[in-house]
């Protein structure tokens, strides 16, 4: 089976078959089921919200159609294996399993029951919803085609400069996230910043508290992710984060070649921030265009777009030729 | 930014410094209020003392080329300048030098005497 057609299968055709079956079974129910249906659970796993079973006959296909055309577009959009997309796929069919077993599950527990009042405990349902939609992601996971080996450079193409036998040499550069991006990123963090303003007078305090930590440590891990100095010298190349970690460095030692390579930060590497793309290929990916690629000697690889990437290329290998 | 500096030299290892990174704010790599590697960064790149950069910083500073500021370090003077028509002298005045079979140095005396 190619790395194509698992992808599809994992990400797209079984969870829309998942779906379709509970949706069968669901409608094969719906004869045998009280009126109304419940259709809420307390705490206890005992109903408590009651009401129409078409929610659930609308909700599965819809939520699980657009996750699937979501998981499609990821499969279509890319040319090499991403962890980003693997994650992506493998929460396909635990979306489904989840969605359609309990949707399904929860009317089951309902047939033949005259009143949904006496109908029986949720828990059950949910515990074998949860458990097989793990178990499904788990086993879609190691289903997914592991990343590629990343290919060869070519030796004879790696950009090189004049460098004489005890001349010192560095490369510096602070790198930013594409002005676009810094846009999009600006807007959404005014957008959360409105909604902890909302959340804090609506909600109760722990709540509050707990969604403005959550954007906070987000936001930090944005800005941890986004803002990065590079610097190349006769240790190697160092990339650190603005925060002082996280932190990639590549030795000289470990330098096998560097090259400057074009990036497209959608299709070769599922996004933008620390995004990793074929085997222990590391991508610091802020914008499209230029970018510095750093073979390992130990295998993988360390990508960074940036602007000069032909002479960080350049200056890198001939540090490492003349060590 | 990129910089070297070669030890055998007998230029001054701050002038090193101090020439690569004024070219690189007239060639324009380096741009306007873009923040310099802190000195005691670039002192361990280029395994130079911290003062022989800080010398090389203030140098730039007392040409207008950067901004020292405590906290912030050392930046890209805002001061509007345009050295764009002057990097494209240059090249022409190199690329005439060469044909006359000038070397760096000669030119450098022409320069300089110019200014006196």
């Amino acid at each position: 089976m190619s790395a194509r057609t698992r992808m599809l299968v994992a990400g797209v055709i079984v969870p829309l078959l998942i779906a379709a079956a509970s949706v069968v079974v669901m409608l094969v129910a719906l004869p045998s089921l009280p009126d109304p249906v419940a259709v809420h659970w307390g705490p206890s796993g005992a109903p408590d919200g009651f009401g129409s079973p078409i929610g659930f006959l609308l909700l599965v296909p819809i939520v699980v159609l657009a996750y699937s055309a979501f998981a499609f577009a990821i499969i279509r959009g890319s040319r090499t294996e991403t962890v980003n997309q693997r994650i992506v796929l493998a929460i396909a069919p635990f979306l489904a399993t989840v969605l359609g077993g309990l949707s399904a599950g929860g009317l089951l527990t309902q047939a033949g029951v005259a009143d949904a009042r006496d109908a029986g405990s949720i828990l059950p349902v949910l515990i074998v919803g949860f458990g097989g939609g793990i178990a499904l992601a788990v086993a879609v996971w190691f289903f997914l085609p592991a990343p590629a080996p990343i290919a060869e450079l070519d030796p004879a193409t790696l950009p090189t400069l004049e460098l004489a036998s005890d001349e010192r040499a560095t490369w510096v550069r602070r790198l930013e996230p594409a002005r676009w991006l810094g846009i999009v990123l600006g807007v959404l963090a005014a957008l959360v910043v409105g909604g902890a303003a909302v959340v804090w007078l609506v909600a109760p305090t722990p709540a509050a508290v707990i969604y403005v930590l959550a954007v906070g440590l987000v936001a930090l891990l944005g800005a941890g992710s986004l803002f990065w100095t590079v610097r190349i010298d006769s240790r190697g190349i160092v990339a650190r984060s603005a925060l002082g970690w996280p932190r990639f460095t590549v030795p000289l030692e470990d330098v096998a070649g560097a090259a400057s390579v074009s990036v497209d930060p959608t299709s070769g590497f599922g996004g933008w921030g620390v995004r990793w793309a074929g085997k222990r290929r590391l991508g610091i990916i802020l914008s499209s265009g230029p970018a510095l690629e750093v073979r390992r000697r130990s295998g993988g690889a360390l990508v960074v777009t940036t602007a000069d990437s032909e002479r960080a290329a350049a200056l890198l290998n001939s540090l490492a030729r003349r060590a | 930014m990129y910089l070297t500096v070669d030890p055998g030299s007998a230029t001054p290892l701050f002038e090193q410094l101090v020439s690569g990174i004024r070219a690189q704010v007239i060639d324009g790599s380096l741009t306007q209020g873009e923040r310099l590697p802190a000195a005691a960064d670039l002192a361990d790149s280029l395994d130079v003392n911290v003062h022989t950069v800080l010398r090389a910083y203030q140098v730039l500073r007392d040409e207008g080329f950067l901004d020292l500021r405590r906290g912030r370090g050392a930046t890209v003077a805002s001061r509007a300048r345009d050295y764009a028509q002057l990097g494209r002298d240059i090249e022409r005045v190199v690329a005439e030098a060469k044909k006359l079979d000038l070397t760096p140095a000669a030119l450098a005396a022409l320069i300089r005497k110019a200014y006196e």
